[in-house]
């Protein structure tokens, strides 16, 4: 006679885990999902193709398993799982974000000095070859500014080190400290919270710390109207961590109406040159990245036309911090043109003349202007 | 393909278990081995036909044997063959360049370093391939007629490529004949949570702590004591974590499969001597030198001087079975020495000492023994020494930091496999059986959930066995 099957704890744990196992390929292979995360800010791998070629390299293999992380089923929500448990194991610093209890601050590492000489000499080089005048700002992270908030002996650069060496091995260059500025308004909420740009009072201070240099009477922030354009802002620092255990944050959109409005923008995309509508981007305000509102996404060349009463004109080479800070500077200037050497193949030569413009500035993060070695682009001859 | 990824647990393992309860027994050792060969091959899709050829040789001199059964001399020839091949496929695959690399330099020649990659888990399959062909000769185990039986023995893929070496009369039988029930399953699915959690929760959070500070040494950065000590704390609980954890994961998959795998890995940082410890640390191993290598070599019966030497070429060799570098030879020479040492003079007066006192040296001589282990000339080994003594001072807000962002791992490290976890659980199981009973299929799930989190955007997933 049959034994009666008795559901003993060892057949649930048995039938549990197969349930469990077998349900993956399901989830990943027969639930459609979109290409791209919109919390992690990044595009999924898409399947690979599969030939003998990518066999034998195992790139197969490798991609495949990269799809399949991607395409597991609640992706974003596992991450965010990831980061509780780290931090209830007393992890501080989790895919390089330190987590504060009221902040995201993106941890810094120590500069490539090979790159930091290649830049430097890149800015001297251009200095002396531009006819008006040079000039430098660095801007701090928020890991520098809120320093000792961090854990007890945290690593992170240390970056208004860097900054002073790199001030005092530039010539023929006007150096912009916004450092003391910063800190001495680190209360006021200067950088996002989930985000790694400075927030539009962040850039204010940019703005103000530039004008004694550039030659122009910086508005006073109080003078603005400022619209809260969104409160629900979760930036890049977020996407890594996928932690909502600080607030969302809001931005902020600053107008002076008194002053000149700009007339016209144009974008150059690397092929071709299209007009926007203004310095906003507002269908940024309905996605993910946010911070996009201001100018749009990176592109390599952008002008700005105002009709302010002045025949001045600004060239900036500049990363996404420069976004927040053009509104402000656009009312002292009939043109700016803003370059970003990143994601330029050529010299922006080829698209405008620089002999036109009176100042130039170069306006870099740390992160930005140690991480990665393109400012030398900024001396690369234009095709006859 | 680790067992700690997305792709093995949801993809391979999902599918490889599915097509293998559904198919009849009579075919159960073709998926074994058709699953072994694609999970070999998604990892080295060249050498899989390196494994091919190994098991046909063995398989082959398997057969040759038992046809010959009354010919010495070709039976003898057919284990010379067998052993021959397996060490030379050994020799060019692991080792050539390193002893291109030491003859160059020794005599200043110039000669031509091929520099091929080494085929994954090679040192793991041909001991368990070697395994049978010098059994099968000795007369204790029997000849495997299919050759699919055979593949499917050293293809496994649940021991193929980080262990346990399980050798072929240990599941010569199994092979045959096995029973696979929900009741195993369980079993095995409640030691794989184990294994995984040790790999995923443990080996792979506390691992980033000595890779930082390996780097800075290695990189001349000069480290005070507390860090140094951290980090090579940290390494001795990484490895601990991460190959026991691979060991469980292999046994738990092999009771799914029907199998019964040899144990690994019994608490070896609870020794209260380092020969203890060799009893306890990758126990599979150990018994393949000591069946293999020591005995054959005349083991401990004739004589001090000869057991000493047969003592020292068995570690040297373990120690260069874990890598073809100086450092790893050095490694097995320094268990060689302690063990000769313990045997011959320390371990009268060991047996006087405190408990807690034996399991101090035994510790701290094993955490010494991982400076060699991961540090890969004299020169790195000197150094990483010093900074413990203090060369580099004592602490700096940095050691701080690591201290205090990995303090609670550290806890459970020294909770986990000072075997004090698992005594509170079987005290636990005594008192209250059935409550402990439930536990269990909650743990799976809760292990996998865990770790599933940490596997679907893992940054850090090593696997730590590529020089074995």
């Amino acid at each position: 006679m049959k034994e009666k099957f008795k559901l003993t704890p060892a057949r649930i744990s048995g039938a549990l885990f197969l349930l469990l196992v077998f349900l993956g390929p399901i989830l990943i292979f027969g639930v459609p999902k979109p290409s791209f995360s919109e919390d992690e800010n990044k595009k999924l791998a898409s399947f690979p193709k599969f030939s003998a070629e990518t066999i034998l390299d195992k790139s197969f293999m490798n991609d495949f398993e990269t799809y399949s992380a991607d395409h597991f089923p609640w992706r974003s929500g596992w991450i965010g799982m990831q980061t509780r448990m780290l931090l209830a194991m007393g992890q501080k610093e989790i895919n390089g974000v330190y987590i504060l209890p009221d902040r995201l601050v993106q941890k810094i590492d120590e500069p490539d000095p090979k790159i930091l000489q290649n830049s430097i000499e890149a800015m001297n080089t251009f200095a002396q070859r531009f006819g008006g005048s040079t000039y430098l700002m660095l801007v701090p992270t928020a890991a520098e500014i809120y320093r000792s908030e961090l854990p007890t002996g945290a690593p992170t650069l240390m970056e208004k080190d860097v900054i002073d060496q790199v001030y005092s091995s530039v010539s023929q260059i006007s150096t912009v400290d916004v450092y003391s500025a910063l800190t001495a308004n680190r209360d006021s909420n200067i950088y996002y919270r989930s985000d790694h740009h400075w927030t539009s009072r962040g850039a204010h201070i940019g703005y103000s710390a530039l004008s004694n240099q550039l030659g122009f009477t910086a508005v006073p922030l109080d003078l603005f109207n400022v619209e809260h354009a969104s409160h629900s802002f979760r930036g890049s620092l977020y996407s890594k961590v996928i932690y909502d255990g600080v607030e969302a944050d809001t931005i902020d959109i600053c107008s002076y109406p008194e002053g000149p409005s700009v007339t016209g923008v144009s974008i150059f995309d690397g092929r071709e040159w299209t007009e926007h509508d203004g310095l906003y981007f507002r269908e940024y305000l309905d996605k993910k990245d946010k911070y996009s509102v201001f100018l749009g996404q990176n592109e390599p060349i952008v002008t700005i036309k105002t009709d302010a009463p002045t025949e001045n004109r600004l060239i900036i080479f500049k990363d996404s911090y420069s976004h927040s800070l053009a509104p402000f500077l656009a009312l002292h200037y009939s043109e700016i043109t803003l370059v970003d050497l990143r994601y330029l193949k050529s010299s922006f030569e080829n698209e405008i003349d620089l002999s036109r413009y009176d100042q130039a500035l170069f306006c870099y993060n740390i992160n930005n202007f140690i991480t990665e070695d393109y400012i030398k682009l900024v001396n690369l001859s234009p095709k006859s | 393909m680790v067992f700690s990824s997305i792709t093995f647990l949801y993809v391979f393992l999902a599918v490889v278990l599915f097509l293998y309860y559904i198919f009849p027994y009579r075919r159960k050792n073709i998926i074994l081995m058709a699953s072994g060969f694609l999970f070999y091959a998604w990892g080295e899709p060249l050498y899989v036909f390196l494994m091919l050829f190994s098991t046909l040789l063995d398989y082959t001199a398997g057969r040759v044997m038992d046809h010959w059964k009354e010919n010495p001399r070709i039976r003898k020839a057919a284990l010379l063959t067998s052993v021959i091949i397996n060490l030379s496929l050994l020799a060019v695959f692991k080792y050539s360049s390193f002893l291109v690399d030491n003859i160059n330099a020794l005599f200043g020649l110039n000669l031509f370093n091929p520099d091929l990659p080494l085929p994954i888990g090679i040192s793991f399959y041909t001991f368990q391939s070697m395994s049978y062909t010098i059994d099968l000769y000795r007369g204790d185990t029997k000849m495997q007629r299919n050759y699919i039986n055979y593949a499917a023995y050293v293809c496994m893929f649940p021991q193929l490529v980080a262990g346990p070496i399980v050798r072929y009369d240990d599941v010569a039988a199994e092979l045959e004949h096995r029973t696979i029930s929900l009741e195993k399953i369980g079993q095995g699915a409640f030691l794989f949570s184990i294994g995984l959690a040790k790999k995923v929760l443990i080996a792979n959070n506390i691992g980033p702590l000595w890779t930082g500070i390996k780097e800075a040494v290695t990189a001349g950065q000069s480290v005070p004591a507390v860090t140094a000590w951290l980090g090579i704390l940290a390494f001795t609980f990484q490895i601990y974590f991460d190959f026991s954890g691979y060991s469980d994961m292999a046994k738990g998959m092999g009771s799914m499969l029907g199998f019964t795998f040899p144990d690994n890995f019994h608490h070896p940082y609870t020794a209260k001597s380092i020969t203890d410890f060799w009893r306890r640390w990758h126990m599979t191993l150990s018994s393949w030198f000591k069946s293999y290598v020591y005995i054959p070599l005349g083991g401990n019966r004739h004589g001090t001087l000869k057991t000493i030497r047969n003592l020292l070429i068995t570690w040297m060799l373990t120690g260069f079975w874990h890598g073809a570098s100086w450092n790893f030879l050095m490694w097995g020479l320094y268990f060689g020495l302690l063990l000769i040492l313990e045997k011959f003079v320390l371990g009268k007066y060991l047996e006087k000492l405190p408990a807690a006192l034996r399991h101090t040296y035994a510790f701290l001589l094993v955490v010494f023994g991982w400076v060699f282990f991961e540090m890969e000339t004299p020169a790195l080994i000197g150094r990483f020494f010093r900074a413990m003594a203090g060369s580099g001072g004592f602490a700096n807000t940095y050691s701080v930091y690591l201290l205090s962002t990995f303090a609670i791992l550290l806890i459970i490290c020294i909770l986990a496999s000072g075997g004090w976890i698992t005594r509170l659980f079987q005290k636990a199981e005594a008192r209250f059986p059935t409550a402990l009973s439930i536990c269990k299929p909650v743990w799976i799930v809760a292990v996998i959930i865990a770790s599933t989190a940490f596997l679907v955007n893992s940054t850090y997933n090593p696997f730590l066995y590529l020089r074995f």
